[in-house]
Parts: C-alpha cells; structure tokens; sequence
C-alpha cells in the first residue's frame, strides 16, 4: 500500500467503525479501535503485499484490534471470543441509536436479535454484507469463499431471518 | 415456478449486486409475479431495517496516522482525537508529498517537485493545522518535516492574524536528490516565526526565520534561513536571507553553499482560508 492509498485510509473508516461497534458496543470505544487499527496499519503498510484487497485487510486489523479490546476488558477468556461476540456490542449499541419509523425499528431490533441464532456460517455472510456494508466480491475474500458461495449464504441467512421474523410477527398480531 | 436460483438473485437485487442487465431482467419477472414481488419486498424491507446500522460513522473525526515520537504533550487524555492529533501531520506530509509529487519517490528519483501547490495540498495543509489547533488552541507558528512536528502557541493578538502556510524545499544541486528536505509551515501574516530542525544521525540543522505579509492574495515573505553543516564534517554553515513576493507556483529563493554543496532554496505561499478543510 503506497501512502497515497494509506492516505485512502478515510474511505475505510466508516465500515472499520461499524466492525468495531458491532463488537465493542460502545462508540467511543469503537472510535478509539479504528484509531488503534489505523495505527496498526500504517505500521505495517509495507507488509502488505497486495494480494487482498485494502477493504477486506484493514476488516482482519479492525477487528483483531476490537477483539483485543474486548480481552483487556473481561476477566476471563473461553477459546478466545465466539462468534456470537462479533454482535453483541452491536445489540448494545443499538440502545443509542436514533429511531426511524417505528415499523422499521421494530423490524431492526428483531433482525439484530435473531441474527445471533443464524448458523456460523451464514451468520458471517449476513454480517459483512447487510451489517459492514461490505460487497459481495469483498465478503467472499474476508471469508475466503467463492462470490457464489457467499450470494447463497447470504441468501440462506436473509431466509432464515425473515422466516423467525415474520412468526414472531405474526405472533404477536394472534395474540 | 420459483426455484432456489432465481430467490437469491432476488437477494442479491435487493443487495444492489446486479449487473444492469441482469437487474432489468431480474424486474421485469418480479413485476409479472405477485410472489415474486412479495419476496422482493421483503427482502427490501430487511435491507432497509438494517440501513441505519449501515450508515453509522464516527461521531468525530478519525485521522489516519503513522508512527511518531511523542515529543509534545498535551493536557487531555491520550486516545481518540488526541491521539490523532499528535501523530496526524507526519501522514498528512505523506499524503501532500506522495499526492502532490512532493514525494520521494516521484519519477524525479526521489527530488520532490514543487512547482505549484495543487488544491487537494492546500486542502491538506489546512485540515492538519485545523486539527491541530482543536487539540493545542491558536498556534502562532506550526512546522513539520519527515521526522517531527513543532507547534508554538498564539497569544493575544498573534490569534486573530491570518494562517498562511508556506511549502519550503532545500533541495541540493547535483544527482543526490533524495537528500531533498520539504517544511511544511504555518505561521500568522506579520507575525515572525523562528523555527529549528535539528536533523538526527549527524545530518545539518536547518533554522528558518520566516516573516510573512499577505498583499493582493501573494505572500510578502521576509526569510532568513541557515544550515550548519553535518556534526561529522568540518564547521561550516551557510546563511541565506531576503524579500520574496511568493505564490502558489514555486518561488526561487537563492542557494546556500554548505562546504561543497550546493543547496537550492524555493518557497510556495498562500493563506489559509476559513473553510478550506
């Protein structure tokens, strides 16, 4: 990475951000992280070979740094963080977020809760794409995983969602 | 009737990772099919749930930045915007030279160019000063090189002087352009600032007294600048001082001779408007 890209780094900040919210929950927190990650990666600028993409190596910076927060804040540390962490500060965080449309919000909550349910790895899929805004082409290289496999994923993940969501939904309209 | 592939191309609609054609194609069956369009909706309404998670941005600026010495200590907490703010102008430096074929390793081999100072480097320069005095308050005079950062605070009447920044490049004559040295510097219109770079590893101290005057949109500089030579070569030093009306096309300010060397001396100038971030 040149430092014309490395002074690219701003394109990335927003979706370092909300990696690193969705982990740590907090925004200042989260703030301080893409400071760290920036940090970490103009660090290591020159280690970088070019093979993946800017996006999807400052992803891997933000969020081993964001896990790195999370371990300096617990006491105790099982098998490093499971997967369900990745979005437990994100259902924190969603506490001090403005609300749209009431219908909207009520859908957000849901889809943030049940999105700890998904399996592994759909859940991946569905939090790059439809949480970090990544592309599809930029997932797939995060994950390691063929477009295609990653389209389905996601497409799996959305299912299973709007499945739980419409009978939690209707469920409430029965009763 | 439906099948799998045809619902994750809905998915992949709603995602916005269509080609064009393959969307035109994609809608216009949706819009035939009262299914169809029902999954689409609803997976609209997914994506659309989860948009303002999508938009969330830091709530202040997050500065990209490389490693420096901290020299300078400031009275809040070291993280978030403090942080950046220390360490934010060596990059920003990065990004003018690299940006603006200031940079070392421009297709000169290595002897940063100057010739006129583009909007983005305006914008550069102005953005890091601004930053830096939301950290330390009104600063009389700011100067950085490739190994540190110098800031001066402004008091009483110094604040409300206009910033004018000035580009300074030493560059030495001959075929070792990449000992070529570019300043940044801001400083405040007739307000006088005397600014040391110490060079580490043996290399020559360089000291600038700089007095700028705004006049028809040029800057009027007063300068004197000396170079003592290397600590392992014999004492030598060379002075340089004079009048220049400078732009921002690079303006020739003399040469100093240090020992055998020969040094050239441009400047570009101009004022930092309110805004310009």
């Amino acid at each position: 990475m040149s430092e014309t890209a490395a002074m690219q780094l701003g394109d990335h900040v927003g979706r370092m951000y909300r990696v690193a919210l969705r982990i740590v929950g907090d925004a200042n927190d989260a703030h301080d992280i893409v400071q760290d990650a920036c940090v970490k990666a103009l660090r290591n600028v020159a280690r970088f070979d070019g093979r993946a993409a800017p996006a999807t190596w400052l992803h891997r910076i933000t969020v081993n740094c964001a896990r790195d927060h999370l371990r300096a804040r617990r006491r105790a540390i099982r098998d490093g963080l499971s997967m369900n962490d990745e979005i437990t500060g994100m259902l924190a965080a969603t506490e001090t977020m403005p609300s749209a449309r009431a219908e909207r919000r009520e859908l957000y909550d849901i889809a943030s809760t049940l999105v700890e349910s998904l399996p592994d790895d759909c859940r991946s899929a569905f939090i790059l794409t439809q949480l970090d805004g990544y592309s599809y082409d930029e997932a797939a290289i995060i994950d390691n995983q063929p477009r295609g496999t990653m389209a389905s994923r996601v497409f799996r993940a959305k299912k299973i969602l709007l499945e739980q969501m419409n009978a939690r939904i209707d469920g409430r309209t029965q009763s | 009737m439906k099948n799998k592939t045809d619902e994750i191309l809905l998915s992949q609609l709603a995602d916005g990772e269509l080609e064009s054609d393959q969307i035109n194609d994609v809608l216009l069956d949706v819009l035939d099919d009262a299914d169809r369009s029902r999954q689409l909706a609803e997976h609209l309404r997914l994506r659309q749930s989860l948009g303002q998670w999508r938009r969330q941005k830091p709530a202040g600026p997050v500065i990209a930045v490389s490693d420096h010495p901290k020299r300078y200590h400031f009275p809040w907490r070291l993280g978030g915007l403090a942080v950046a703010a220390m360490l934010g102008g060596a990059l920003v430096l990065a990004g003018i030279w690299a940006a603006g074929d200031l940079g070392r390793n421009d297709k000169n081999g290595g002897l940063p160019t100057l010739d006129t100072v583009t909007a983005e480097q305006m914008r550069q320069v102005a953005s890091v000063f601004a930053l830096r005095e939301s950290v330390a308050g009104p600063l009389k005079w700011y100067a950085a090189d490739d190994e540190k950062i110098q800031l001066a605070s402004a008091r009483g009447s110094e604040v409300g002087r206009k910033p004018v920044a000035v580009l300074l490049r030493l560059a030495p004559t001959g075929a070792d352009s990449a000992q070529a040295r570019t300043y940044v510097i801001v400083c405040r219109d007739r307000e006088s600032a005397t600014i040391e770079f110490p060079q580490a590893g043996g290399a020559s101290t360089v000291r600038l007294h700089l007095l700028p005057g705004v006049r028809d949109g040029k800057v009027n500089i007063q300068y004197a600048i000396t170079v003592d030579g290397p600590e392992l070569a014999p004492k030598t030093s060379a002075a340089l001082s004079g009048q220049r009306l400078v732009g921002l096309e690079h303006t020739p300010l003399g040469q100093l001779a240090l020992a055998d060397e020969l040094v050239n001396v441009d400047a570009s100038a101009w004022v930092i408007r309110k805004g310009l971030k």
